[in-house]
């Protein structure tokens, strides 16, 4: 099974200071994370750490994960590149041919919504659910076992934020994919996850000061589901 | 105006030198001598156009050699164009490589900039981006870099190009015996000012037609996403 185990992990930018420190969770393929926290608690940070973006300071990532990629808070596109060849970027350093690469990355696009005729456009002509979408798709199309997502709903309207998440759910379900993502928004966290890690900024860093697990399968989780869960870890993360 | 003002040996008239810039179109003597020119401009220009391209992008990616590099440029910026020349007569003597050395480092600084300016001001989003995806440096740079650093590095070329055609020309006009500058030489002596005007005019309507033929449609090509 693939895994990714966070043990003990610190980081500091400066030596001095410490943006968290202490935090371990382990987290298998076929599931969700998701880290809930108030911005500037490094989040973010931890997220790179576990994506090999950064080295952390102290203690130890161990990720048996074979293919990981990552959608960020903004779509951060090519602007000298249309959609496809956004898409087709990742797949560069693959063995695929030329052809493939186009086909492949002209499939998920079609999944994630966009038409052909958005194709050929370049980023600056697509609004910013579309540049999600492209996101999305870029990160995908590489076929990852796990995907980093660093508050990519944020800003985007609720029929979006729905379509991706079933898209999403639909892969984590056949066990295909993990998924370890940061948010802002405890709804989200409901919605989305198996485990919700709270993370909230202490006198030593931000550190991991508690954790919930829900049990219900994510078609099962209705609205009354939702708000129950809300309410309770909105009161967890206060306290 | 000046020519009814201060007499044809201060400013020919405008027809004699036109009539002087045809019969130069169909001189055996005057096209050599171009083809000379253009020669040492084109040597002198892709060895600086390559080489300080090329290290404006790797001093981007390795700080240390930045480092290195910066006094050095400065020195190169600051040089007086005749004052290389001066050192290249003494290097290399009179002819084509003095006059290909002294275009070369006198456009290579300006470019170098142009190339590590590039480099630096590139988003740094984007390349975290890449980095999550474990991009290899030569999709890195065909894809993320080379793109960027073109916005800069296009009109530092640009302003080589210019700075090469002027150059050339002092160069040849003091240390070469043939080109349009040792020409232009020629007709200083002779106090021939038509000719003097027929061959700047040779000069220039050929930076008009390299820039605007040429140039402006790869620019164009290459930077289509902006519109």
């Amino acid at each position: 099974m693939e895994k990714i185990i966070v043990d003990k992990i610190s980081h500091s930018f400066d030596g001095t200071t410490m943006i968290f420190s202490n935090v371990s969770f382990t987290f298998h393929k076929g599931s969700i994370v998701s880290i809930l926290g108030a911005s500037g608690s490094g989040k973010t940070t931890i997220l790179q750490i576990c994506a090999e973006i950064l080295k952390q300071t102290e203690g130890k990532v161990q990720n048996s994960f074979k293919k990981s990629s990552f959608v960020f808070q903004e779509s951060r596109l090519l602007p000298w590149q249309n959609v496809i060849e956004n898409i087709s970027l990742v797949l560069k350093d693959t063995l695929l041919s030329k052809k493939e690469i186009i086909k492949k990355s002209q499939e998920i696009a079609l999944l994630f919504g966009l038409n052909e005729e958005d194709f050929k456009k370049y980023p600056k002509d697509l609004s910013g659910g579309m540049k999600q979408r492209v996101s999305f798709a870029r990160a995908l199309v590489v076929e990852p076992t796990l995907l980093f997502l660093d508050e990519p709903f944020s800003g985007l309207d609720i029929k979006l934020k729905e379509e991706l998440y079933t898209i999403l759910l639909k892969k984590v379900n056949k066990g295909d994919l993990g998924i370890i993502f940061i948010t802002h928004d405890i709804m989200e966290s409901v919605i989305l996850s198996d485990e919700v890690l709270i993370i909230k900024i202490g006198s030593q860093g931000s550190t991991i000061t508690d954790r919930h697990r829900f049990n219900l399968k994510y078609e099962q989780r209705d609205n009354e589901f939702v708000y129950q869960n809300m309410l309770m870890l909105a009161d967890r993360f206060k306290r | 105006m000046g020519y009814r003002a201060f007499g044809d040996l201060v400013l020919p008239p405008v027809l004699d030198t036109f009539v002087m810039f045809f019969l130069y179109l169909n001189d055996p003597e005057v096209l050599t001598n171009m083809d000379i020119t253009m020669k040492r401009i084109f040597l002198g220009l892709s060895l600086s156009i390559f080489l300080a391209s090329l290290l404006g992008v790797v001093a981007g990616l390795v700080k240390p050699i930045s480092y290195m590099l910066s006094p050095i440029i400065t020195i190169m910026l600051g040089m007086p164009s005749i004052a290389w020349i001066v050192l290249a007569m003494i290097w290399f003597g009179m002819g084509n490589s003095t006059v290909i050395f002294v275009v070369f480092i006198a456009t290579f600084p300006i470019i170098f900039l142009g190339s590590f300016a590039g480099m630096q001001s590139i988003d740094k989003e984007l390349l975290i981006m890449a980095d999550s995806f474990k991009l290899s440096l030569k999709t890195k740079l065909l894809n993320i870099y080379f793109p960027h650093i073109f916005s800069f590095i296009f009109p530092a070329w640009l302003t080589a190009i210019g700075l090469s055609w002027k150059i050339v020309i002092m160069a040849e006009l003091l240390s070469s015996d043939d080109g349009i500058g040792s020409l232009l030489a020629i007709a200083r002596s002779q106090i021939d000012t038509t000719s003097v005007m027929a061959l700047l005019m040779l000069m220039v309507s050929l930076l008009i037609i390299l820039e605007r033929v040429v140039l402006d449609s790869i620019k164009q090509r290459l930077e289509a996403w902006r519109k």
